[in-house]
């Protein structure tokens, strides 16, 4: 055993089965020189213990749960505003467009009107009204909508320290600002052909409003 | 009801970050105490706890049980630290503070019945281990650290190291023997200057 000193490291550290710790306490019983060497594996055991390790405070920082955004809190608030104008606007011309397409007759007519000869006059001036109020409605929408694109637009533009956007949102927003520029200017060409189109209607209506009076 | 570290990392590897953050506190003094043990210097310590936790985050899934936890850790710990030498192409160094406050000795006597002097052979002797083991040879040096330090038994140290069983034993067995030779040397002159103090006093 004395050859292979390697095997008293079992019995320093307790880690040898039953067998092996009788061989070893056999041979430490006749040899004093193995008995010297565990004596001092002991002792140095003993000195490891005296080795600190300074004092510190915790150098992790916890993981907390990434914060549940919902969906429109993600889309900038000027997108936000751009998207409620243009259903407004989509409401209004929809609005226009199905009160131009109605049929009179499904509607019942003032007993006046129907027992009476028709007024033409009153009518055209009354369409010519209706048109008006529609198309105020819709320039009053258009604008609306413009001023809060630009609002959010100016608010969006605060001073860089504020700003913790990162550069790649910046980008992104200035992207969709000009999405939402372009088809702001091809829903004001659509609302300018639904006015043609509104007048083309209105005049139909009137002719042949004009024709069932004369047969009449 | 404590959790075991085994049922930690597996509702941590379905996305349970509070059990994460559970086998961090349970594990990061060790992992602190391996990490300065090995590269002396309490700075590349956290720097080296701190990736290592991150890595095993990032390596959870990768994690089958093959081995304990704190045996992987501490895998991944060895490896940043000797990374970490190989960056900065030195050994262990040994902080060793200049000279000795006595306010700051008050402050870290370990009780009130402690002396001054039991205090300074206390730190001695700390000093002394931490210069002894920084000469060890890196493998001999490792192996001991995970046995006194670590409790670990010596078939987890061959499954950490990946070396055979024999191995660790041999290497336990060489650096106990070079450190016990250095530190009788270094308590012998300790003594041998203790007495000429004294003498010169007397």
């Amino acid at each position: 055993m004395c050859d292979e000193r390697e095997r008293l490291i079992g019995y320093v550290y307790d880690e040898c089965g039953d067998e092996e710790r009788g061989l070893v306490d056999e041979h430490l019983e006749s040899c004093e020189t193995c008995r010297d060497e565990i004596s001092g594996l002991r002792a140095t055991r003993q000195d490891l213990l005296a080795w600190e390790v300074p004092d510190h405070g915790s150098v992790w920082k916890p993981f907390v749960p990434a914060r549940v955004t919902p969906w429109y809190r993600e889309v900038p608030a000027w997108a936000m505003a751009a998207a409620a104008g243009v259903m407004v606007v989509l409401g209004v011309s929809g609005g226009a467009v199905a009160q131009a397409l109605i049929p009179r007759e499904a509607t019942p007519a003032p007993a006046a009107i129907t027992s009476t000869h028709v007024d033409d006059a009153a009518r055209r001036a009354e369409l010519i009204a209706l048109e008006r109020r529609i198309a105020d409605s819709m320039r009053a929408d258009l604008a609306q909508l413009d001023r809060r694109v630009k609002l959010v637009s100016q608010q969006n533009a605060a001073p860089a320290g504020l700003v913790h956007a990162s550069d790649s949102d910046t980008t992104q927003d200035m992207a969709l600002y000009k999405s939402v520029n372009t088809d702001m200017y091809r829903l004001s060409l659509r609302m300018k052909s639904i006015e043609n189109q509104l007048e083309g209607l209105r005049q139909l209506i009137l002719t042949q409003q004009s024709g069932s009076g004369l047969n009449r | 009801m404590t959790r075991t570290d085994e049922e930690l990392v597996t509702r941590a590897t379905a996305g349970d970050l509070d059990c994460f953050n559970q086998l961090v506190a349970r594990w990061e003094r060790p992992i602190y105490a391996l990490a300065f043990r090995t590269l002396g210097r309490e700075e590349d310590a956290r720097d080296v706890v701190q990736e290592a936790f991150l890595r095993a985050y990032r390596g959870l899934r990768g994690f089958k049980g093959q081995a304990k936890f704190s045996s992987w850790l501490y895998r991944i710990t060895l490896n940043l630290c000797r990374d970490s030498m190989r960056r900065d192409r030195r050994a262990p160094i040994v902080q060793t503070p200049e000279g000795v406050d006595a306010v700051d000795l008050a402050d870290a006597q370990a009780s009130p019945s402690e002396s001054v002097e039991d205090l300074v052979a206390r730190r001695e002797m700390s000093q002394a281990v931490a210069r002894a083991m920084a000469e060890l040879p890196e493998e001999q040096r490792t192996a001991i650290l995970m046995k006194e330090y670590h409790g670990l038994t010596f078939q987890e140290i061959a499954d950490t190291l990946g070396c055979p069983l024999s191995t660790v034993k041999t290497r336990l067995y060489q650096g106990l023997s070079v450190l016990r030779r250095r530190l009788e040397r270094r308590q012998a002159e300790a003594a041998s200057l203790r007495r000429a103090t004294w003498e010169s006093s007397s």
